[in-house]
């Protein structure tokens, strides 16, 4: 009776005390008061802790929580972006396709192919296309050539927006949930 | 994992609200549990609310072979360090150096008045466990609130069982002496 218990081993008690009834911590803690005090102590701890805790969250939690789960996402999800994209983008892209063609009626392809030249594999090759649509809309002079590319191009570039729009509201709807 | 919690899974992933709300009144006590331990009171309802649609965010990615009770009380936890993070909370230091360990961020809470109604062992032993670094009151609570192993903790708190172990022992310990120096030695000693 020399040795006391350690206070692991009366926690180690404390937990799987019916386990270990007959061992020699159970010996130990019957004929010796100091651990028996001790392990005592860490019962009673042991049965306030294990008290349950009042749950202080609102009577319809569960029911609140579900409703915020299942609720449909409102709203386009990512349209504001697209927009404000469509807002300054497209007109600065309509604007400088209208000039580059507008500047082709006027007679400077050469430098166009020129410049393009550089970047793609020849002259002619860039000049064969463009010469073809002269052809075709010479005829219409240069400042009618220009109002009908510009009218063109904003057309297009302004209906992009709307595809852009309908293409992103079906990407979202094959992601949603319910 | 129990045939009960697969077919609760089974129903919310098949859209059922009614399945859903059954889960949310199953786990809710062991997400407050972990969140009132970890974060101030204010927080709690929001948190925990967070918890949940975070659990039915995912819930179709949840490998079966775990328990559920312990992938939502990991997603708890998490949501409850990402709080913490948030506000620049340091918790998991050293925890050895005790003295210095953080108290608990929930107990920054408690009025006057608790601390007049603390006049029964069971409220005090509860305040002194809100004054202990909050990783023993967690672990102290799922052990004995929620009666886990210290695998099911260790999962739960990303911490190996044998370290859940060396914490909830030092934890208890801390909690014994602190009592014991607090209060007359006669209150707890039988
Ligand atoms: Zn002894």
């Amino acid at each position: 009776m020399n040795d006391h218990l350690s206070d692991e081993q009366i926690q180690l008690y404390l937990d799987s005390a019916e386990e270990l009834q007959a061992d020699e911590t159970g010996q130990h803690l019957e004929s010796c008061q100091s651990c028996r005090r001790t392990y005592l102590q860490y019962q009673l701890l042991a049965g306030e802790v294990s008290r349950p805790i009042p749950t202080k969250l609102s009577g319809d939690f569960a029911a609140k929580v579900t409703k915020a789960a299942f609720a449909p996402k409102t709203g386009p999800v990512a349209e504001p972006d697209q927009s404000r994209l469509a807002a300054w983008i497209l007109p600065v892209a309509a604007s400088i396709g209208s000039i580059m063609i507008w500047a082709y009626f006027a007679g400077w392809d050469q430098f166009w192919a020129t410049a393009l030249s550089g970047f793609l594999h020849g002259y002619t090759a860039v000049t064969e296309p463009l010469s073809s649509l002269r052809e075709s809309f010479g005829f219409l002079g240069d400042s009618t050539g220009l109002i009908l590319a510009a009218g063109m191009l904003l057309l297009l570039f302004g209906s992009m927006d709307k595809i852009i729009r309908v293409l992103s509201r079906m990407r979202t709807t094959n992601f949603s949930i319910i | 994992m129990n045939d009960e919690d697969s077919k609760l899974i089974s129903s919310v992933l098949d859209g059922s609200q009614s399945g859903f709300r059954l889960l949310v009144e199953k786990y809710q006590r062991l997400v407050y549990h972990i969140v009132s331990k970890m974060v101030p009171e204010a927080e709690h309802e929001d948190l925990c609310q967070d918890v949940f649609l975070k659990v039915y965010k995912n819930l179709s990615g949840f490998q079966q072979q775990s328990k559920l009770s312990t992938w939502i009380g990991r997603i708890a936890h998490n949501s409850c360090l990402n709080y913490l993070e948030k506000k620049k909370v340091v918790l998991y230091d050293d925890i050895t150096s005790e003295e210095q360990t953080i108290d608990s961020v929930a107990s920054d809470h408690s009025s006057p008045e608790e601390s007049a109604l603390a006049s029964d062992l069971g409220a005090r032993i509860r305040q002194e466990i809100d004054s202990l670094p909050v990783k023993y009151g967690t672990i102290l609570v799922l052990y004995h609130l929620e009666d886990m192993k210290y695998d099911e903790i260790g999962t739960i708190m990303q911490l190996p069982p044998g370290t859940v172990k060396s914490h909830l022992f030092r934890a208890r310990k801390m909690l014994k002496d602190k009592l014991l120096l607090k209060y007359n030695i006669e209150d707890i000693s039988l």
